[in-house]
Parts: structure tokens; sequence; C-alpha cells
């Protein structure tokens, strides 16, 4: 069982690329940190905040947790 | 007409003997410790009634080869596929259970769990075959002590077969001790070793430091790094001590390739150290994971 990426939370949208994952523009990062952490509740997924400061949604491939 | 043939009393002793030196087998090596396996009461019966057919076959073999009966004798290859249904079923019924779990036993350890099922009902009915066996090369003695002796056979057999078949712990091939757990970032660190960067949310980072725990396993050899490291033996060990103290949320085994060493690290339901290193140094040590020196000098195979 691998990880999908669920979503993608940036405050840059030149980092938007469209397609999949799902890819959301919050441009204050207290907003950013609660999306991240509503939709991690939501979707029962890992959130990995990346050094540039964006977050990262992942699931676990055919298993809840 | 053929005379009917009547069991005599020797050979009720001799047969009653051997089935319950084979069930008592059964019951010796019918463990029900923290991993819980097989559940009770229901499988734990199943295996007793098991082991008692087992042996049953193991003490009517004797007499009926005495008896030059060799076509009866034809049954202990009944019993051997009957063995082997009975490692398939364990296995199944395993397999089917693996998604409701907290996390999954693993391949490799449902495979040992089975083939130790199996090898069971074989001490069974090895234990009773013996058992009566002797008891036949002692006829001319009393009954009492033909008995005794069969009762010997049987407890010298089950010995040496438990101790052949028994397989090792964990702790006989690493040292387990607690972990100290830091978050830098998003990132989990135990004992300065990376883990996790999953840590993302500021709820889950507080969870972390509040709640979790952490152990650090060190291999005391080379060869007991090879076994520890497989991923069907780290799978085990994680499912034993998630099973033991339960788990809220997050649960991380990663091994660190510069030290060798192997973290285990995740929120448990309860909070126990000393039950989380028991529970580490308890787990078997796989039969498909594990390396035996003498095999492995005997160079790389063809």
């Amino acid at each position: 069982m691998g990880k999908i990426i669920a979503a993608y939370i940036t405050a840059d949208e030149k980092r938007i690329l469209g397609g999949h994952p799902l890819a959301l523009l919050v441009e204050d990062e207290r907003g950013q940190a609660r999306l991240s952490a509503e939709l991690g509740r939501a979707l029962h997924a890992d959130i990995v905040r990346l050094t540039n400061g964006d977050y990262l949604l992942l699931t676990e491939e055919g298993r809840g947790k | 007409m053929e005379a009917a043939r009547v069991l005599s009393v020797n050979d009720i002793y001799l047969i009653a003997t051997g089935i319950v030196m084979g069930t008592v087998s059964r019951l010796v090596t019918l463990k029900v410790d923290f991993r819980q396996i097989p559940t009770y009461p229901s499988a734990y019966f199943n295996n007793v009634i098991l082991g008692l057919i087992a042996s049953a076959l193991g003490a009517i073999a004797v007499p009926a080869i005495l008896a030059r009966d060799f076509v009866a004798v034809t049954f202990l290859t009944v019993a051997v596929q009957q063995f082997r249904d009975v490692r398939k079923a364990e296995q199944e019924s395993l397999e089917k259970l693996e998604h409701s779990e907290y996390t999954q036993r693993g391949e490799a350890y449902i495979d040992g769990i089975a083939k130790t099922f199996e090898s069971r009902n074989y001490i069974c009915l090895l234990t009773a075959f013996l058992t009566v066996l002797a008891m036949e090369a002692v006829r001319f003695f009393q009954l009492r002590y033909t008995v005794l002796t069969g009762a010997a056979a049987g407890a010298a057999v089950l010995y040496f077969c438990y101790r052949f078949t028994k397989g090792r712990t964990v702790g006989a091939i690493c040292t387990a001790r607690p972990g100290n757990i830091e978050i830098r970032g998003s990132d989990l660190y135990v004992d300065d070793m990376f883990v996790t960067s999953l840590l993302g949310s500021e709820q889950s980072r507080e969870l972390f430091l509040r709640e979790g725990v952490a152990a650090v396993l060190t291999a005391k050899d080379t060869a007991s790094r090879v076994t520890l490291e497989n991923f069907g033996q780290r799978q085990a060990i994680l499912f034993e001590v998630i099973r033991s103290l339960g788990v809220k949320r997050y649960q991380f085994m990663e091994r660190n390739f510069a030290t060798g060493k192997v973290i285990l690290a995740f929120v448990p339901i309860l909070n126990d150290p000393d039950l989380l290193l028991e529970t580490i140094r308890k787990t078997p040590v796989l039969e498909s994971s594990r390396k035996v020196k003498r095999t492995m000098r005997m160079g790389r195979g063809s």
C-alpha cells in the first residue's frame, strides 16, 4: 500500500499547476494550517509541511486510518 | 466367517495412554499468551479436539501395524492432508482478519503462525505413536509399569519435539530500549534519528510530544541485523506492540541505514513503556526471516 497526495495547499499561485491532486490557494499562514488540519481530519490524511511553507495531505491507498 | 476381533484390555490401555499423552502434548503447546492465538475459548477448544484426533490416529497406528493391517496405516496420509488443511484454514482465517486489526500482521507472520499450528498436530501424532510403541516394547512388564514407560516416553518425545520446533524471540537477537522523541518542524526524530515527516499539523505534534512512545531496537550481531531488518519481521513486531497497547494515531517503524537500528514510534492507548519493551522482546522471530549462522556459512547456494 502506498500514499496518495489528496491535496496540496499553497500560498503561492505560481505553484498551482492544475489537474490532480487538488491544489488550494490560501494566502495566510494561519489559514493554511487551519485548512490542512480540517481537511486532514475529514480525509483521515497525514499532513506534511514542506520547507517552502506549503502543505501536503497524504492518504493511505486502499485503507482508512 | 471371519472371527470377531476384540481389543484386549492391554490394547485399550495402550491406545488410551497414547491418546492421553498426545492430547496432553497439544495442551502443553497450546499457549494462550499476550498474542492471543488461538483465540479463547472457541479456537482453543477446536485445537484441543484436533489434537485429540491427531493423537488417536498416532495411537492406533502401532496396534494396526502389529496386526499386519497395513491398509489401516494408510489413514496416516489422510491425517497429513488434514493437518495441511488446518494450516490453510488458519492462514485464510488470519488473512481475512487483516483489515479489522489496528495494523496488519503481514504474510510472513501469518505463514509462521499457520506452520506452527500444523507442526503442533504432528507433535501430537508423534507423541501418541511413540508412547504406544514404547509400551509395546515393554508389554511383558506389569500393566502399571507399561503405562509409566509409555508416559515417560511420551514426555521425552514431547520435550524434544517442542524444543526443536520452538522458535526464538526478538529479545534473543536484539536489545530494545525506550527512545527519546523530538520534533523538528514537521519531522519526528527518535534519539536523533529521522523517523517521518508526517507531523505537519500542530495537533499531531502536540499529540506525539504529549502521548507518543518510541523504542529503539539494536541487533546483537550482523546475522541478527539481517533478521531484524526483514520487512516481515518488523511488521510482526509492530503488530504485536500495537495489539498489546492499542493505537490512538500514527504508527511508524523505520530502520536507520547508517546505524542499523530499528525505530518504532506511535501514540498508544495504554501508555505503558515497560509493556512496550516486554512485547517487543517476546515477539517471535519468524522462520521466514530467521538467518541461521550455520547455513549462512554454507555459501550462497545455487
